[in-house]
């Protein structure tokens, strides 16, 4: 017999011009094995960025007072915030001291002491002047908010924005001032 | 602060900051049409709602107590002192029942610039 006769695979290859059942079949199960990683994966990396891509709502700021209004002496101003939670949805009032800096600069500070919660007030006490004073544990803070005693940590900070000559709180943050 | 809002570990750590007690008096007696006890609760919800902002961090308010007929308020307030300095009454009715010696206040009014004089000055004037 000649060497052609005992090489059938030789003989196969010769004449196919597509691929073998073997290669036919890691395609296709490679692919689809691709695909049923990949799909998910996508869905999951667009899941774990969306905070980063979602522009900030109106919403997340609350008009509050006319620009005008706004003096170096810190004053309370109450508004309601639109909140959802959940299925539950709540328009709860929220409270800001509002004040000029000596800049000019307007800012915002939460009136809820960092010591227990309790709620502060200006020029609050005898021994507070031109301080906030809490009326619970006699915690003291200054005009920018800086905690002077009792409390663990300054009064946070409403984020601020000017437009149209009125006076915009948006979310709450850690105090910038001090 | 609400009273279950004190776990058995931060009543241990806090009681010393938590001196004053808030108990709720609804006033309702059996004799209220559905919205009557509707509009007494709402009111008294919203003396509370005031309280617990300001002075969240001093007063616990208690569970509230309704349908006093035959209750010794007197013995419910002089448990109560036993674990707090200052007992507050809060309600919206008047209850003539409350005018006792063994509370320190009654909060009957949902104006806030009247409970905060009447608080701190208790405060002021008993601590």
């Amino acid at each position: 017999m000649s060497q052609e006769q005992h090489n059938p695979q030789h003989d196969s290859k010769k004449g196919r011009k597509g691929m073998s059942r073997r290669q036919f079949l890691s395609y296709t199960l490679g692919g689809t094995g691709a695909f049923m990683l990949g799909v998910p994966l996508l869905f999951n990396l667009r899941f774990a960025v969306d905070p980063l891509l979602k522009k900030e709502a109106a919403g997340d700021f609350v008009k509050v007072v006319e620009e005008s209004k706004v003096t170096a002496e810190p004053a309370t101003f109450t508004f309601k915030k639109h909140v959802v939670d959940g299925w539950y949805e709540s328009d709860p009032e929220n409270n800001a001291w509002i004040a000029k800096d000596a800049d000019g600069k307007i800012f915002a500070l939460s009136p809820v002491c960092k010591h227990l919660g309790c709620t502060v007030a200006w020029n609050g006490d005898e021994a507070a002047s031109e301080k906030y004073a809490c009326p619970c544990h006699g915690a003291h803070y200054s005009k920018d908010g800086k905690n002077l005693t009792v409390a663990p940590a300054p009064l946070d900070e409403f984020e601020v924005k000017i437009q149209d000559g009125w006076v915009y709180l948006g979310p709450i943050k850690a105090n910038s001032r001090v | 602060m609400k009273f279950s809002e004190l776990s058995a570990e931060t009543w241990a750590e806090q009681q010393t900051y938590f001196d004053t007690c808030i108990v709720p008096f609804s006033g309702l007696d059996g004799s209220e049409r559905p919205f009557e006890a509707t509009k007494k609760l709402a009111d008294l919800q919203k003396t509370l709602d005031i309280l617990e902002r300001l002075y969240r961090g001093r007063i616990v308010i208690y569970p509230a107590c309704h349908y006093l007929n035959g209750i010794d308020v007197e013995e419910i307030v002089g448990k109560l002192k036993q674990n707090f300095k200052f007992v507050l009454g809060a309600t919206s009715s008047a209850l003539p029942i409350l005018q006792l010696a063994a509370i320190d206040a009654v909060v009957q009014t949902t104006d806030e610039v009247r409970i905060k004089t009447q608080i701190e000055q208790l405060w002021q004037t008993k601590s």
